[in-house]
C-alpha cells in the first residue's frame, strides 16, 4: 500500500490509508504563553514545557481524530489542598526539622499546593468531529503484540516530549510519545515517566494500535509504580556504582511490577 | 605557567581536551585563587553577568563572541557550568565564577557530568578534581555596591549581606540552610506574603515583599540571578528589581530558546543581549536530537 511522508519546517509524518499521522515539534512556551497556561491551570507550569507540540492521528472516512498534547495532560495534575503531601522529596523530614531550628516556623504555607512532580492519567485528546467516536471499556480487544514485535519496515517513526521537568534536581518528570507506523498498523505510546531521587519511580503508559483495514482502535492504559530503593536493587551487579540505568525509561520500564491497567476499543463508524 | 595556561586554553578553544595532569594542575592552581575569595565577590562595573551555560560549550564559544573576548571583557557567571550538555570538561580565564545548585557531587553525578568526564578521561579522576573546585566556588558577588548577583535567590536566614559573608562555604551544598537557598530559591511572581514552601517540601519561594526590603536595607537596586529556564533568555520581575539571566540557548539543543547576558556599563547601565545557539550546535540538534536514536521497535 502506498504512503506519503511529510514534512515541513516544524512537522513531520505520513499519510497512508485513510489514515493521517503528524508530529509537530517547535520551541517552549514563551513567557506570555506560560503566564497565561499557568494561570488557566492553576499550577506553576514545567520547567520545559512543549505546549504547542504535538502528535495526532486522523481517520479521514470516519472523521475519528486524536492528539496528544502538554497542556490537556497537566489539566488533569492533581491540585487539591493534600495534593502536594503526597510525594515528598528524600530529605524533607530533615529540611522541615531543621528548618524549625533556624526561627523560620512562621513560614508554614505552600503557596500553591499542587502535585509538583506533574503526574498526569492523560491518555490523549479525543477531536473527533463525532460524538459516538468514543473509547468503550472492551474485554475482547487486545493490542497484538505478536505483529509489533515482527521486524517489520517502520515507514514513519517519531518521538516527541511535550514537557519535561527535573523537580529542581530531585529527579525527573517527562511526558513524551513515541509513534511508529509499519505497513500493516500503527502504534503509539504515550508515556508518563517519573524518578524521584531516593523516593520513588512511576510510569504512566498509554498505547493506541490500529490495524489497517480493521474498523477498531484499541487503546491500553497502564499504570505502575515502585519504590527507588527496590528498582535500584534491580540494577545488575555487574554494573557496579553506574546509576545510568536509572535514567532509561525503557530499562525502569521493564523492572516495575505490573499494577492497574485496562484496555479500551473505539469503532471507526 | 603563563605559556602552559595559554597552550591549554587554545588546545580548549579547538574543542581538544587536555590531560588528566593537566586538569589536576589547573584544578590547584585554580584552588589557589579561589580559596582567597569572599562568599560575596566585590565586582567592578564594567562587566557583563551570564546566566546557566550547561555545558554548552559552542554556545559559550557563541557567547564569548556576542559578549566581547575575554580579558577585553569582565565576566561573571553566576552558576551551572557544567551538566546536560555536552562540553562541561572546559575551563575559562578573568572571570568571576559563583556557584550553582549543578556544582554539586551529588547532582553532576546524576545529570550528565560524571559519565562526560568518565567517557572523556576514561576514569573518575577529573570528575572529582572539578568537584574540589566547586566547593572553593563563591556564593554570590555584588557589582558596585549595588548589584547582587546569585545563583537562585534570596533565602529567610539571610537578612543583611554581610550574614552571607560568615557562611562556611567550602563544602557540599546542603540540604538546608542559608547555602543551599543562596542556589535554590525562586521568585514567586504569585506569591502576595514574603516567603513560600516549595510544594516538594523543601526549599524557599521568595516574593516580592521580601525581595524589595532585602534591596533596600542593603543599598542595592538589582538581584540578578539565574537558575531558572526563560524562552526569552531573560525575564524581569518585581518592578525590574529582580532579573532572571539565562545563558544556555536552545537548551539541551531542544528547547528552541534564546539566551540573554546582561552587560553592565559603568554607571551602571543595564543592558540585554540575546543570542542564538551557534551554527554547530544547531547542527548537533539537527543531526542529534536529544534522545532520539533511529527508529525503534518499542512496545
Amino acid at each position: 500500500m502506498a504512503h506519503r511522508l511529510i514534512k515541513d519546517n516544524q512537522t513531520t509524518g505520513v499519510a497512508i490509508h485513510d489514515w493521517t499521522v503528524l508530529s509537530h515539534k517547535t520551541s517552549i512556551l514563551n513567557s506570555q504563553e506560560i503566564d497565561t497556561a499557568s494561570a488557566d491551570l492553576g499550577i506553576p507550569i514545567p520547567e520545559m514545557i512543549f505546549g504547542n507540540n504535538f502528535l495526532s492521528i486522523e481517520h479521514k472516512t470516519s472523521g475519528f481524530k486524536f492528539e496528544f498534547k502538554a497542556l490537556p495532560a497537566l489539566a488533569m495534575v492533581d491540585q487539591s489542598s493534600t495534593s502536594s503531601d503526597k510525594i515528598k522529596v528524600s530529605y524533607a523530614r530533615e529540611w522541615f526539622e531543621k528548618r524549625s531550628m533556624v526561627n523560620q516556623e512562621h513560614i508554614t504555607d505552600v503557596v500553591k499546593p499542587y502535585d509538583w512532580t506533574y503526574s498526569t492519567k492523560y491518555n490523549g485528546s479525543n477531536t473527533s468531529s463525532k460524538e459516538h467516536l468514543k473509547f468503550q471499556p472492551t474485554n475482547e480487544e487486545s493490542i497484538d503484540i505478536e505483529q509489533l514485535k515482527r521486524p517489520d519496515p517502520i515507514l514513519f517513526y517519531d518521538e516527541n516530549i511535550l514537557f519535561e521537568d527535573e523537580l529542581a534536581d530531585n529527579g525527573t518528570a517527562v511526558l513524551s510519545t513515541k509513534v511508529r507506523v509499519m505497513p500493516s498498523c500503527l502504534f503509539i505510546l504515550l508515556r508518563f515517566f517519573l524518578r524521584v531521587d531516593d523516593v520513588l519511580f512511576r510510569i504512566y503508559d498509554t498505547r493506541i494500535y490500529h490495524r489497517f483495514g480493521t474498523k477498531t482502535v484499541v487503546r491500553e492504559s497502564s499504570f505502575r509504580e515502585s519504590s527507588y530503593l527496590d528498582t535500584r536493587a534491580r540494577i545488575p551487579r555487574s554494573k557496579g556504582d553506574d546509576l545510568s540505568l536509572l535514567l532509561d525509561s525503557n530499562w525502569v520500564s521493564s523492572q516495575l511490577p505490573d499494577q492497574e491497567s485496562y484496555v479500551e476499543v473505539l469503532h471507526l463508524e | 605557567m603563563g605559556s602552559d595556561l595559554d597552550r591549554q586554553i587554545q588546545t580548549l578553544l579547538q574543542c581538544k581536551i587536555i590531560t588528566e595532569a593537566e586538569v589536576k594542575d589547573l584544578c590547584l592552581k585554580a584552588r589557589e585563587i579561589l580559596v582567597e575569595e569572599s562568599n560575596v565577590q566585590r565586582v567592578d562595573a564594567p562587566v557583563t553577568v551570564c546566566g546557566d551555560i550547561h555545558g554548552q560549550f559552542h554556545d559559550l564559544k557563541e557567547l564569548f563572541k556576542v559578549g566581547g573576548e575575554c580579558p577585553k571583557t569582565n565576566y561573571l557567571f553566576m552558576g551551572d557550568f557544567v551538566d546536560r550538555g555536552h562540553h562541561s570538561v572546559r575551563y575559562p580565564d578573568r572571570i568571576t565564577l559563583i556557584r550553582g545548585n549543578h556544582e554539586s557531587r551529588q547532582i553532576t553525578k546524576v545529570y550528565g557530568f560524571y559519565d562526560e568526564c568518565f567517557q572523556k578521561f576514561g576514569s573518575a579522576n577529573v570528575w572529582r578534581y572539578c568537584c574540589e573546585i566547586f566547593d572553593y566556588l563563591s556564593l554570590s558577588a555584588i557589582i558596585d555596591d549595588r548589584i547582587f548577583c546569585v545563583h537562585g535567590g534570596l533565602s529567610p536566614s539571610i537578612n543583611t549581606i554581610d550574614q552571607i559573608r560568615t557562611i562556611d562555604r567550602m563544602q557540599e551544598v546542603p540540604h538546608n540552610g542559608a547555602m543551599c537557598d543562596l542556589l535554590w530559591s525562586d521568585p514567586d511572581p504569585d506569591s502576595c506574603t514574603g516567603w513560600g514552601l516549595s510544594p516538594r517540601g523543601a526549599g524557599f519561594l521568595f516574593g516580592e515583599s521580601v525581595a524589595k526590603p532585602f534591596l533596600h536595607n542593603n543599598g542595592l537596586e538589582l538581584i540578578a540571578r539565574a537558575h531558572q529556564l526563560v524562552m526569552e533568555g531573560y525575564k524581569l520581575m518585581f518592578d525590574e528589581q529582580v532579573v532572571t539571566v539565562w545563558s544556555a540557548p536552545n537548551y539541551c539543543y531542544r528547547c528552541g530558546n534564546v539566551a540573554a547576558i546582561l552587560e553592565v556599563d559603568s554607571n551602571l547601565n543595564r543592558e540585554y543581549t540575546i543570542f542564538k545557539d551557534s551554527d554547530r550546535s544547531s547542527m548537533n540538534s539537527r543531526t542529534t536530537p536529544q534522545r532520539e536514536g533511529p527508529p525503534d521497535y518499542f512496545l
